[in-house]
C-alpha cells in the first residue's frame, strides 16, 4: 500500500516499452501470454489516463462503461454490475449516483469524468492502480480534489498506486516513493523527503530549479535544463543525460560519455545513477538549492539596485 | 425529438421550394432574359414544323403570356393539387403531382416517372445491400490487418473499383457474363411482382457493377474511419479494462467508426434514387436515369423539371433520415434534442441547441468529421 511517483519532463521514457521484468505479485508480465495479461488488466491492475474527456466512450452511459469493466472479471448479472457502478460512483464523490449512472460522459464535467474513470478503475478492487498524468487535463482546483480522492481511495481500497507525472506538485502531494526517469532509465529514486530535500542527480536538480516556488523569494529567473529531450530510439551513449549535464567536467575523463552509470544506493533508501562522487553531489546541491526568503532577501535588494544603476 | 423532426421537415419543405424556384427559373426565367418571347417558348411544346395558330393555342393553354409569378404559382399548384388545362372544347385534368405533359409522349410526366421508379429502386436497393456488406467488412478487415497482404490486396482492388468507370466495368461484365458465358442474360427488366427470380437474375450484373464502385469507396472510407477510431483514447480505456479484443472492436470501435459511413450512405442512396444514369444506360434499364437521359436528349422541359424535383426530393429526404438516425446513434446529438426536463443533469439549457454546433462538448465533432470524410471521397453522381 504505497504510492510511487515516476516523474520526468515531457515524454522522457515515462510511458514507453520496457525490456526486462515487470512483476506483479511475483508474476512476470513481460513473459506472460497476452491472454493472461488481459485477464489481469482491469482486474488486478487498473489504469486511469491523462485525458478523461476522450478516455470515456462517448456512445455509452457512464454506468454501462463501469459495469462493463466489472462484468469482464466478475461473473455477475447486468443489474448487479450496475448496482456496483452506482456504488462506485457514490464512493468517488459523484452526487446522486443512482441518477448519474445513466448519464453519458458528455453530461459530466472534466473532474466528474476523471472521477468516473477512477470509479471504473477501482471497480474490480485492483491491487495496483496506475495513474498516467491523472490531473494534467483538469483545472487546478479540480486537480487537488482528484489527488485527494486518489489518496483517500488508496487508503480505502488498499491498492498500490503508481502515479506517472511531470508535475512536481502532484509528486510532493501523493508520493511515498519517487522514481525520477530520464530517457527510459531510472535517474534517481527514494523517499519523497529524500529526493526533494537532498536530490543527488543533475536531472533532478534541473527539474527542481526549473520549478517556481512560493516559499522562496524570486532571486533570479528560473533555470531551465538546456537542450532538448533525446530521441528514445537513439539514446545518447554513456549517461543518457550527459549532453545536457553541466557537471560532465567535474567527473573528469570520458566516463559520462562512455559508461552508463549504474543505479547505486548512496544513502538509506536513496538511489541514483550518476558518476559524480557523493561529496561533489552534496556540494553542488548546496550551491544550487534555493534559499529561503529570509536568507535571500539582501541579495534581492542588491540585484534591484544593480538594475537601477544600469 | 418530435420538435426536432418537425423543424427538420419544415426545412425540408423550404429546401424543396428553393429547388423548385431554381428549376423553374432555369426553364422559364432564363430564356426570357435571353430574349425569347412566349411564342417561341410555346413553339417548343407544339412539335416540329408548327403552325402559327397551334403555337398561339398552346401559348394560351399553358398560360405562357401570364406574369412569371403567376406561372410559378400555377406550377406549384399543379404539383400540390393538380392542374386543369383548357384548350377550347376539350378540358384535361392533370392529377396532383402534376409536372405537365411530356413533349415526347404527350402523357403526364408523373405517372411515367412512377413507372420508372421501381426499376431504379430495385437497382439502388440491391446494390446498396451488396456494397454496404462487402465494402464495410472489407474496410474493417483492412483496418484491423493494417499493412498486411490482406490490407494491401483489398486496397489495391478498392483503388481499381474507385478508378474504373461504370461503363467500363459494366460493359466488361456484360461481355463476360452475358455474351461469352451467358450466366446472366441482359434481358428486359422484369418487375419483382411479376417474377422475383427473373427480376433478381436480370439485376445481378447491374447490382454488382454499381456495388463494385461504391463498395470500393466504402471500403476505403471505413478503413480510414476505423483506423482513426481504433487510435482513440476510449479504445485504450476499453483495452485497459481487460476486455477481449473482439469486444473492443465490435462494441467500442465499430459503432463510432460507422457513423460517418451512415451520413455518406444516406447521401449516396438519395442520389441513386434520382437515377443511376450510367448504370441504367449501360444495362438498358428503364429507370429514372434512363428517363432523365431521354428527357435531356429531347429537351423535354416538363420531364426534366419533374425528374429534377423528384431527385431533389430524394436527396433532401435522405438527409432528413440520416439526421434522425444520427440522433439515434450518437447520444451527444440525441441529448440536445430532448427536452431539458428529462433529466436533472441536463447541460443544454443555454447556448447553441445542437451538439454538432458545440464541438467542445465531445472529443470531436462527429459532424465535421463526417463532412471531412465526405469531402475527401466525394462520389460524384455522374459516376453511377
Amino acid at each position: 500500500m504505497t504510492s510511487l511517483a515516476i516523474m520526468g519532463l515531457h515524454q522522457q521514457g515515462k510511458s514507453t516499452d520496457i525490456t526486462g521484468q515487470i512483476r506483479l505479485d511475483d508474476e512476470d508480465l513481460v513473459s506472460a501470454t497476452p491472454e493472461r495479461v488481459r485477464r489481469l488488466r482491469g482486474n488486478k491492475m487498473a489504469m486511469i489516463f491523462q485525458d478523461p474527456l476522450t478516455s470515456l466512450h462517448p456512445y455509452y452511459t457512464v454506468g454501462a462503461q463501469i459495469s462493463e469493466a466489472y462484468r469482464v472479471h466478475n461473473k455477475v448479472s447486468k443489474q448487479a454490475a450496475l448496482k456496483r457502478a452506482v456504488d462506485m460512483l457514490g464512493r468517488v464523490g459523484i452526487p446522486q449516483p443512482a441518477v448519474r449512472v445513466d448519464d453519458y460522459p458528455h453530461q459530466f464535467s472534466g473532474g466528474m469524468r476523471q472521477r468516473a474513470m477512477i470509479a471504473m478503475a477501482l471497480s474490480c478492487d485492483p491491487e495496483l492502480l496506475i495513474a498516467d498524468e491523472p490531473t494534467t487535463a483538469l483545472d487546478v482546483t479540480v486537480q487537488a480534489q482528484i489527488l485527494d480522492l486518489i489518496v483517500d481511495l488508496q487508503g480505502e481500497f488498499g491498492s498500490a498506486v503508481i502515479i506517472i507525472t511531470h508535475d512536481l506538485g502532484v509528486v510532493a502531494e501523493v508520493a511515498d516513493e519517487i522514481l525520477v526517469m530520464y530517457a527510459g532509465r531510472e535517474a534517481e529514486g527514494g523517499g519523497g523527503e529524500e529526493v526533494f530535500g537532498h536530490p543527488r542527480h543533475p536531472y533532478t536538480w534541473g527539474l527542481l530549479s526549473s520549478m517556481p516556488r512560493l516559499d522562496v523569494a524570486r532571486v533570479d529567473r528560473l533555470r531551465p535544463i538546456p537542450g532538448t529531450p533525446p530521441s528514445l530510439i537513439n539514446v545518447p551513449p554513456g549517461c543518457p543525460f550527459h549532453p545536457r549535464c553541466a557537471y560532465v567536467a567535474e567527473v573528469g575523463g570520458d566516463r559520462c560519455r562512455t559508461e552508463v552509470p549504474r543505479l547505486l544506493e548512496s544513502g538509506p533508501g536513496h538511489k541514483e545513477a550518476c558518476h559524480l562522487t557523493l561529496a561533489k553531489k552534496q556540494e553542488i546541491w548546496e550551491r544550487l538549492s534555493p534559499r529561503t526568503a529570509a536568507e535571500a532577501e539582501p541579495e534581492v535588494e542588491q540585484g534591484a539596485t544593480e538594475v537601477e544603476a544600469s | 425529438m418530435i420538435a426536432f423532426v418537425i423543424r427538420r421537415l419544415l426545412t425540408t419543405i423550404f429546401l424543396l421550394i428553393v429547388v423548385s424556384m431554381i428549376t423553374f427559373g432555369i426553364f422559364f426565367l432564363i430564356p426570357r432574359l435571353a430574349g425569347q418571347n412566349s411564342a417561341e417558348l410555346a413553339a417548343q411544346y407544339v412539335g416540329r414544323n408548327p403552325t402559327m395558330s397551334a403555337i398561339l393555342q398552346m401559348e394560351a393553354k399553358l398560360g405562357l403570356n401570364d406574369p412569371l409569378v403567376v406561372q410559378y404559382w400555377r406550377f406549384l399548384k399543379g404539383i400540390v393539387v393538380g392542374a386543369h388545362y383548357d384548350s377550347g372544347p376539350s378540358q384535361t385534368f392533370c392529377a396532383p403531382p402534376c409536372f405537365g405533359y411530356s413533349f415526347r409522349t404527350q402523357q403526364p410526366v408523373w405517372p411515367q416517372m412512377m413507372a420508372a421508379l421501381p426499376v431504379t429502386i430495385s437497382l439502388a436497393a440491391g446494390a446498396a445491400l451488396i456494397w454496404l456488406t462487402t465494402g464495410v467488412s472489407i474496410g474493417v478487415l483492412s483496418a484491423l490487418k493494417r499493412g498486411t497482404v490482406v490490407d494491401r490486396f483489398s486496397m489495391a482492388i478498392a483503388l481499381a473499383g474507385v478508378s474504373l468507370p461504370i461503363f467500363f466495368t459494366g460493359l466488361l461484365s456484360l461481355e463476360l457474363f452475358s455474351y461469352k458465358w451467358p450466366l446472366f442474360p441482359n434481358d428486359q427488366y422484369v418487375a419483382i411482382t411479376a417474377n422475383p427470380l427473373l427480376w433478381a437474375r436480370n439485376l445481378v450484373l447491374p447490382w454488382i457493377t454499381l456495388a463494385f464502385l461504391y463498395a470500393a469507396l466504402y471500403a476505403r472510407l471505413t478503413r480510414a474511419s476505423m483506423l482513426e477510431t481504433m487510435s482513440e483514447d476510449y479504445i485504450r480505456t476499453a483495452r485497459a479494462k481487460g476486455l477481449p479484443e473482439r469486444t473492443v472492436i465490435a462494441r467500442h470501435g465499430l459503432r463510432p467508426a460507422l457513423t460517418p459511413i451512415l451520413t455518406i450512405f444516406g447521401m449516396d442512396l438519395g442520389l441513386l434514387l434520382g437515377g443511376a444514369i450510367l448504370t441504367e444506360t449501360t444495362f438498358s434499364l428503364p429507370g429514372l436515369g434512363q428517363f432523365t437521359v431521354l428527357a435531356i436528349q429531347n429537351q423535354d422541359f416538363p420531364e426534366i423539371m419533374g425528374v429534377v424535383m423528384l431527385a431533389a426530393f430524394f436527396i433532401v429526404i435522405a438527409n432528413l433520415v440520416v439526421d434522425i438516425l444520427y440522433a439515434v446513434v450518437d447520444p451527444r446529438v440525441r441529448i440536445s434534442l430532448w427536452p431539458c426536463w428529462r433529466s436533472a443533469t441536463c447541460t443544454c439549457s443555454s447556448g447553441p441547441t445542437t451538439a454538432w454546433s458545440r464541438p467542445w462538448t465531445g472529443s470531436r465533432s462527429t459532424w465535421s468529421e463526417a463532412a471531412r470524410s465526405a469531402s475527401s471521397v466525394s462520389p460524384a453522381p455522374a459516376r453511377a
